[in-house]
């Protein structure tokens, strides 16, 4: 059996967005990645936090941009996905995809 | 007020991601409401959030109950290493607490302890209206009527006030008491320490009940005066009862005052009307023109205040029509007992206790800006903290934790110097006060410091939390360096407000002062000065032939003036300033009387020859008395210089003739003399209309006796006594005063609120050259390399020091202009407590400002000259 992941469903899917917007993307980019794809709203004031705590792991690092003049001149802060958070987020989704081995047919009623 | 409110929201997310977060959210919402929301709806998610991390959060918990031990320590480390400061702070506050509580102790003690009383609010005072007094006693008969009339009284008593004289008991004495119809004490629901009340079917009515002052100081708190017998008034009386001390019952007068309280409640003679000084078995159920009867009721508990009121009115117009000549144009009043007995107290009480409430917020500002410079000074600590990990709101915990150490501790000593000042306060306030008793440091007064103390907490918790959260540079300790420029708007709008405070008390203190030395340097007519002042009053056989009591009196002043040491001595019914006022009409002759209850109230008197000259009241035209006005000769008049000025302004008016009573066998005076003007009711009054009519012609069994003395008055009361004990032994001499007592009991309200203010205010200026001193110190510290380099550059000291009181003053002068505007206002709540002086002088204003400007002026200059003398060199290599 492979090691446990301790990521929570927030960090995964905060992960997840971060990988799909890509290297680099900021913490509004991510937001609207979940957002366009599980239409899921996840607020700043819970992807900040968790992208932090993800950070202090040692899974994702962040540096801070170029300032942007519709921001009022502030900087963003970019994130980067970092390999042991490629690992956690592969580890994850392992146990998701074990966990749902054998039940594909009930996981898949109802969808087209 | 979009941005306030914003800024306001986002104090909601945590600091670290506060900018992200709100830059986020503004590129999506441009409106405020759903902005806000959204703020709103992040702020619960990231505190969500941080609490997934299962570790993070057994620390902060863990970190939570540590804190408050620890920051109790800190803070006492804290005050420790800096103990000037410390207890500097703890002395203004527990100054400015002790002084709060021992006046809220009193103010509690005399105002919002119930009456004793049960369903006091039910007990209501009736007294007779007129166009010429808003509070007249009643008739005999008037009285009885409205007892019968009125369906709204559940019970209904007559007090009259008499003074008894009391023999069998060593020398006689007079006890001053009153004499009650046997309901009262029903009325009042009260029930006696001792003993028994009186009861409505009290068949034996020669009944007595003491106070437990009379109690305490003639029968030495013996527990068996119960049944014992004492002679009042020549009559054997029993004593059932001795009331509580905490029964609260002073004469009742029209207006409020605690003085000459009631000693002992006997029992009205039959039928139920209280007994007169002369007159016992007399019939005066009839008799509608002696007005010596007041009336306390209780309301039946299913009528209204409202419609009793309407039915005592509808009462008194029915008697007006029934008895046009004594009862026409008169009303009637209800007064409830809490007006009655406190109603003139309450104002100034309440005024001193808001004024010392200011004295608190004085302090509590002062003491703010001086934990802001303290706080100035510990940045590179705070700095360090926050490198440690501290979060801002760790620290402002930290310096919330030091304040309320200090409030607690100024709480704690407050109390005890409290319980020091409240003998001294109550000593101070007047004799009108009532209840004064039984003032004590109690828990309510202990509960009260305690919300002084958190409140003190609060405020100076407030203060220093919000300095700490505007400094945004705490978390930089490269910053620490730089001045700090980031906490001088709040300590310049503290110093401000401290100004204002000052100032408004100061203003507060010159009105009260000003009104009293307009009040002590009235003239009041008359010379106070050694003048000794006691009352007789004839019992027995004395009392009842005229012959008796003139001869009595003669005898008396004979003796009197034969004394060594006394320069002239003469008689009145009643005194100037210090006695009773009694009422007459005066009705010239040849002129229409006007009808009942128009005519004017004229002050009467009734004297005894060379009492104008004992008094130094002076003969304006015409005669004094003399040996020529005899009960057989013309009835003679002498009116004063108002009564002339009102009845023949411009005319003289000796010879003329006048009455003083519209009954047919009212006998008619001649006018023999006009004296000077004396303000018979008080410094504060002005002098009315009088009449004086001789003894010889009117006497009166009681008389007040004034006595003109060389030396020290007081020191011939026992030569006094002697020679009025040798004229006859059985008829007393009591109440023996001066009138310069009499006259310090008329300015007690206005000395008491001329001291408290000018405490006060005495207190917040000193406050504020402190505050003033530590803020600019502190600003001039902080300018050092500036001030280097300027004089360096060539800068004149005197510029220097301008350039220092000019920033140091500026708040000032802001906050004196808020100072005068909070004044102006609070002066127009105190009108009515201030005698002659206008809530507006402008020279009380000006005054109040030029001793706040000046203060704060000196208290900038010792800095300002420091700033003037930094040596350059020094200053530059110092940093």
């Amino acid at each position: 059996m492979p090691p446990r992941s301790s990521l929570g469903e927030l960090e995964l899917v905060i992960l997840l967005g971060l990988m799909r917007a890509g290297e680099g993307a900021h913490g509004a980019a991510i937001r609207e990645e979940i957002a366009a794809t599980t239409g899921r709203e996840v607020t700043p004031g819970a992807i900040y936090p968790t992208l932090d705590r993800l950070e202090q792991r040692g899974l994702v690092r962040s540096y801070i941009g170029e300032p942007v003049a519709e921001r009022g001149g502030r900087a963003k802060r970019h994130f980067v996905l970092l390999p042991s958070g490629l690992k956690e987020v592969q580890r994850a989704w392992q146990q998701y995809a074990q966990l749902a081995t054998g039940l594909e047919s009930a996981l898949s009623k109802g969808q087209r | 007020m979009k941005n306030v409110l914003i800024r306001l929201a986002v104090r909601l997310l945590p600091l670290r991601y506060r900018d992200d977060i709100l830059c986020d959210l503004q590129e999506k919402h441009d409106r405020l409401l759903p902005l806000l929301l959204a703020i709103v709806g992040s702020a619960r998610d990231a505190r969500r959030a941080r609490r997934v991390d299962a570790g993070s959060r057994a620390a902060d918990r863990a970190g939570a109950t540590l804190g408050i031990a620890t920051d109790l320590a800190a803070a006492w480390r804290v005050h420790r290493r800096n103990p000037g400061t410390a207890v500097g702070i703890v002395a203004i506050l527990t100054l400015a607490i002790g002084l709060n509580t021992a006046i809220f102790s009193v103010v509690d003690a005399v105002l919002n302890r119930p009456l004793p009383f049960a369903d006091a609010e039910r007990v209501q005072f009736l007294w007779t209206t007129s166009n010429r007094v808003d509070k007249d006693t009643m008739s005999p008969a008037r009285a009885l009527d409205f007892r019968e009339r009125v369906t709204a009284f559940e019970h209904a008593s007559l007090v009259g006030h008499i003074s008894m004289t009391v023999t069998g008991r060593g020398a006689a004495e007079r006890w001053f008491g009153a004499s009650v119809s046997s309901s009262f004490f029903d009325v009042l629901q009260a029930t006696p320490a001792l003993g028994r009340t009186f009861t409505t079917d009290e068949v034996n009515r020669d009944v007595v009940v003491l106070s437990h002052r009379l109690w305490v100081d003639q029968f030495g708190s013996a527990r068996d005066v119960i049944g014992r017998t004492v002679t009042m008034q020549g009559r054997p009386r029993t004593i059932v009862g001795v009331m509580p001390e905490s029964f609260f019952w002073p004469s009742i007068t029209s207006d409020t005052s605690a003085e000459n309280p009631p000693m002992f409640w006997a029992c009205a003679p039959h039928p139920d009307v209280p007994e007169r000084p002369l007159v016992y078995d007399e019939d005066i159920t009839r008799n509608r023109t002696m007005g010596f009867l007041r009336m306390v009721t209780r309301l039946r508990a299913d009528r209204s205040v409202e419609d009793a009121q309407a039915e005592v009115s509808r009462i008194a117009d029915e008697l007006a029509a029934e008895f046009p000549a004594t009862d026409g144009g008169r009303g009637a009043v209800l007064v409830d007992a809490r007006t009655q007995l406190l109603g003139t107290v309450t104002r100034p009480m309440w005024f001193i206790l808001l004024a010392s409430t200011l004295v608190i917020v004085a302090a509590c500002v002062n003491v703010g800006s001086l934990m802001l410079v303290r706080h100035a000074g510990r940045r590179r600590e705070f700095a360090v903290r926050t490198a440690l990990g501290a979060g801002r709101a760790r620290l402002a915990r930290l310096v919330v934790t030091e304040a309320a150490l200090l409030s607690i501790a100024a709480g704690l000593v407050g109390l005890i110097l409290a319980t020091g000042g409240l003998q001294m306060l109550v000593a101070a306030t007047p004799t009108s006060v009532g209840r004064l008793g039984d003032v004590a440091i109690d828990l309510r007064s202990a509960l009260w410091t305690a919300a002084l103390g958190l409140l003190t907490s609060v405020i100076l918790g407030a203060v220093s939390a919000v300095a700490l959260w505007r400094d945004r540079s705490m978390a930089d300790l490269k910053a620490i360096g730089s001045a700090d420029t980031s906490r001088t708007g709040l300590r310049q709008a503290l110093i401000a407000l401290q100004v204002a405070l000052a100032v408004a008390l100061l203003v507060g203190a010159s009105l009260f002062g000003r009104s009293l030395w307009k009040l002590q340097h009235v003239d009041v007519g008359l010379n106070t000065n050694r003048l000794l002042t006691f009352d007789l009053m004839l019992t027995g056989e004395r009392a009842e032939y005229q012959s008796q009591q003139l001869d009595f009196y003669s005898r008396v002043f004979d003796g009197l003036r034969a004394l060594p040491g006394v320069t002239s001595a003469s008689g009145a019914i009643t005194l100037p300033i210090g006695g009773d006022d009694f009422g007459a009409s005066a009705f010239p002759e040849g002129r229409p009387i006007p009808p009942p209850g128009q005519s004017r109230r004229i002050g009467f008197q009734v004297v005894w020859d060379n009492w104008f000259d004992t008094l130094g009241q002076r003969l304006e035209s015409g005669r004094d008395f003399g040996p020529q006005d005899t009960r057989g000769s013309d009835e003679v008049v002498i009116i004063n210089r108002a009564l002339a000025d009102l009845e023949w302004p411009g005319e003289n008016p000796i010879g003329r003739r006048l009455k003083y009573a519209r009954e047919g066998d009212a006998p008619w005076l001649r006018i023999v003399g006009v004296v000077s003007n004396v303000r018979h009711t008080g410094p504060g009054e002005p002098a009315r209309p009088e009449l004086y009519l001789p003894y010889s012609q009117m006497t009166q069994g009681i008389m007040a006796v004034a006595v003109r003395t060389a030396g020290d008055p007081l020191s011939l009361v026992s030569a006094v006594r002697s020679v009025v004990a040798a004229v006859d032994s059985t008829q007393p001499a009591s109440g023996f005063s001066t009138m310069s007592a009499h006259l310090e009991r008329a300015y007690g309200r206005a000395r008491f609120l001329a001291r408290l203010t000018m405490l006060f205010a005495l207190v917040a200026a000193s406050l504020t050259l402190v505050g003033v001193y530590g803020v600019s110190s502190h600003a001039v510290a902080q300018r050092t390399r500036e001030f280097g380099v300027r004089a360096a550059l060539g800068a004149r000291p005197g510029r220097l020091v301008r350039d220092v009181l000019t920033s140091s003053l500026a708040p000032v002068w802001i906050g004196a202009g808020l100072g005068l505007a909070v004044a102006f206002w609070l002066a127009g709540l105190v009108t009515s407590l201030l005698f002659d002086t206008s809530a507006a002088d402008p020279i009380v204003y000006g005054l109040a400002t030029g001793i706040v400007a000046v203060t704060a002026a000196l208290a900038a200059l010792i800095p300002a000259r420091r700033a003037a003398r930094i040596d350059p060199v020094t200053a530059l290599r110092d940093w």
